[in-house]
């Protein structure tokens, strides 16, 4: 069985398409990491931190509002610069989320009609109602005037609110004893003000259920998703090399041969199985290579623990494509079907888009791709976790036992041609 | 290809039947939001189970069988009712296996009554439907394959017989023949001795 692992890498080695596979993908892997983003695909959970557009007065906050947040929502008549400027920086608190209805044109009295009704129908923690006049009001320093609060629950954190808000009410009161009464340069003042003090850092300390990552581990887990995107293309196609190397001896009766040697067929395949494992540590090794020459390159995690997940992810799509190849009997059909695989499989688990804000069905089926999980895993690696390596371990045994049983059928079948 | 299909459909139905069953559990329940990853490696161990029991010796997939049991009351016990559809197809899997008689197919559709997060009718129908493709499969398709083949082979058999008596005619004929043929030079020898007998004597008689 090692004479055959032998011939069949010595073979491989000779196939420039497997040599391409082998070092262009880890090196575009490499290049991918390399590269210093600032921007990234994945929600950092800013949106939460903005207000929140209402199409009509009567939509329910509860379904648009950060319910892990006290949901205020805002009738807002004045619909000015300062009364943006006014809910941003209470949105900004990240203690409430701020959801505006644009109300122009309505009175009072449907205001607290609409008030009623939201205090028993919606999940809001407060209303506010932003009268018409509200930049007058706050401008004459008798804001009483121009706001309206609607006390609908006995969440303590409405004192915190008006607290909140009468500092800010204050602030601006003290901006235009400096500027006059110019809103749109006291507003400049006021964002002068803000960029001059210090800023605040979160450090989040991450659960079991929710993993809340800094923006730098935001962009290193989209470095790691689009890396894993090329790696696994070339995982894939290398998997295709080998399934090549099957038919070849299958056409060729090197396979008849072997089978009148002491070896059967299921030992055939296990060395085309070992075969597999052994191009995706050459990989990892041509990726660990690659890396080795960029100087300070941070991933998040160990190199090992990076690696590891890398090997891992080879091992899974080097057996699929591997397999398809072997039962299509065709390169050009199984080049058709890992790269639709790849497409399909590395979109539905996000590696592309986020899907963070996509249907709850497309949140599952990405559970299904294994792509999900090994993200999910750097996730938890990126803060430290090392319940990882229990998952990705998990994660590649189950996607083998899938892909060997239903392939081995496949095989069986293909048998009695 | 057409035929290679015809001759293996049920496996391929049962399989992709797992396969489309254990999606649907996920989806519906998204048993997997959450990262329960031990979930994926159970469901990924029961579909090993039931595919590899396919490539094993008849008399050794009772053993798949068995050990997809203990897989599935192993899921009932750590996730729920959940999957009970898994169980109803996993009792059509051994009622196919025993070769067992219509009346048995009828009770794996009481397990769907056990109460799930699925629905009670939900899981009732896809029961009925999954117990469906198995009837029709054990009572439709194999006894008229089964029967096709008998007829198969009667009709060889036949047309071996049919050839057989030919042949054994045709040589009873050819031996009849040759009887006749040698009675007939037997009758003309003879008659040739008596004439040549007779001439002789009369050629004599006149010298």
């Amino acid at each position: 069985m090692i004479a055959l692992v032998k011939m069949s890498l010595k073979l491989l080695l000779r196939n420039k398409g497997f040599l391409f596979f082998l070092i262009v993908t880890p090196i575009l892997s490499t290049v991918i990491l390399s590269i210093k983003m600032d921007h990234t695909v994945y929600s950092d959970n800013s949106d939460k931190e903005l207000v929140m557009e209402l199409s009509d007065y009567a939509e329910k906050a509860v379904y648009v509002g950060d319910t892990s947040a006290c949901i205020i929502k805002v009738y807002d008549a004045s619909n000015s610069e300062l009364s943006e400027y006014v809910l941003n920086q209470m949105a900004g608190t990240g203690l409430f989320s701020v959801c505006r209805a644009d109300v122009s044109g309505l009175t009072e009295e449907e205001i607290d009609a609409a008030a009623k009704r939201d205090a028993f129908d919606d999940r809001a923690g407060m209303l506010l109602y932003l009268k018409d006049d509200f930049d007058g009001a706050v401008l004459s320093g008798n804001w009483e005037q121009g706001i309206k609060l609607y006390a609908v629950s006995e969440d303590e954190r409405q004192e915190i609110f008006v607290t909140e808000l009468t500092e800010l009410l204050g602030r601006i009161k003290q901006v235009q004893t400096i500027v006059g009464d110019d809103v749109t340069v006291m507003l400049e003042m006021l964002t002068e003000i803000e960029d001059e003090l210090p800023k605040k850092e979160v450090v989040n300390f991450a659960g079991k259920e929710a993993i809340e990552l800094t923006k730098k581990q935001i962009n290193q887990k989209t470095q790691i998703g689009y890396a894993f995107a090329f790696i696994t293309l070339g995982f894939l196609f290398c998997g295709v090399c080998v399934a090549h190397s099957v038919i070849e001896e299958q056409n060729n009766k090197v396979f008849t041969r072997v089978l009148l040697t002491k070896l059967s067929g299921r030992d055939y395949f296990i060395s085309k199985f070992a075969v597999a494992i052994v191009i995706s540590l050459m990989q990892t090794i041509v990726l660990a290579v690659c890396l080795s020459f960029i100087p300070g390159l941070d991933v998040g995690m160990s190199m090992i623990s990076f690696l590891f997940i890398i090997f891992l992810l080879g091992l899974i799509f080097g057996t699929l494509s591997l397999l398809i190849g072997v039962i299509l009997g065709d390169v050009m059909s199984s080049n058709y079907a890992v790269f639709a695989i790849w497409s399909i499989s590395a979109l539905l688990a996000g590696l592309y888009f986020p899907l963070d804000d996509t249907t709850k069905a497309l949140k599952t089926l990405s559970y299904l791709m294994p792509q999900r999980w090994f993200m999910d895993a750097s996730e938890l690696l990126l803060v430290g976790n090392k319940s990882a390596y229990s998952v990705v371990l998990c994660v590649t045994v189950a996607c083998l036992i899938v892909i060997i049983s239903v392939g081995g059928v496949g095989l069986k079948i293909k048998r009695y041609e | 290809m057409e035929e290679r299909f015809r001759n293996h459909y049920f496996v391929l139905l049962r399989i992709a039947l797992l396969l489309v069953l254990e999606v649907y559990i996920i989806l519906s329940q998204s048993v997997l939001t959450g990262a329960s990853v031990e979930v994926l490696l159970i469901l990924a161990l029961f579909i090993g189970v039931i595919a590899g029991k396919e490539l094993m010796d008849r008399r050794y997939q009772i053993f798949g069988l068995v050990t997809a049991g203990v897989i599935w009351i192993i899921m009932l016990f750590a996730v729920g009712t959940t999957f009970t559809l898994l169980g109803v197809y996993l009792c059509y899997e051994i009622l196919t296996y025993f070769k067992s008689r219509l009346f048995w197919y009828i009770l794996p559709v009481g397990i769907a009554l056990i109460p799930s997060e699925i629905g009670s009718s939900v899981q009732l129908i896809t029961a009925t439907l999954i117990g469906l493709i198995y009837c029709q499969h054990d009572f439709v398709v194999e006894p008229y394959r089964k029967q096709t083949n008998e007829d198969t082979i009667s009709e060889q058999r036949l047309k071996h017989e049919i050839n057989r008596r030919e042949y054994e005619m045709q040589e009873e004929v050819r031996k009849s023949l040759l009887m006749a043929e040698n009675q007939m030079l037997e009758e003309r020898a003879e008659l040739s001795q008596t004439l040549h007998d007779k001439l002789g004597h009369n050629i004599n008689g006149f010298g």
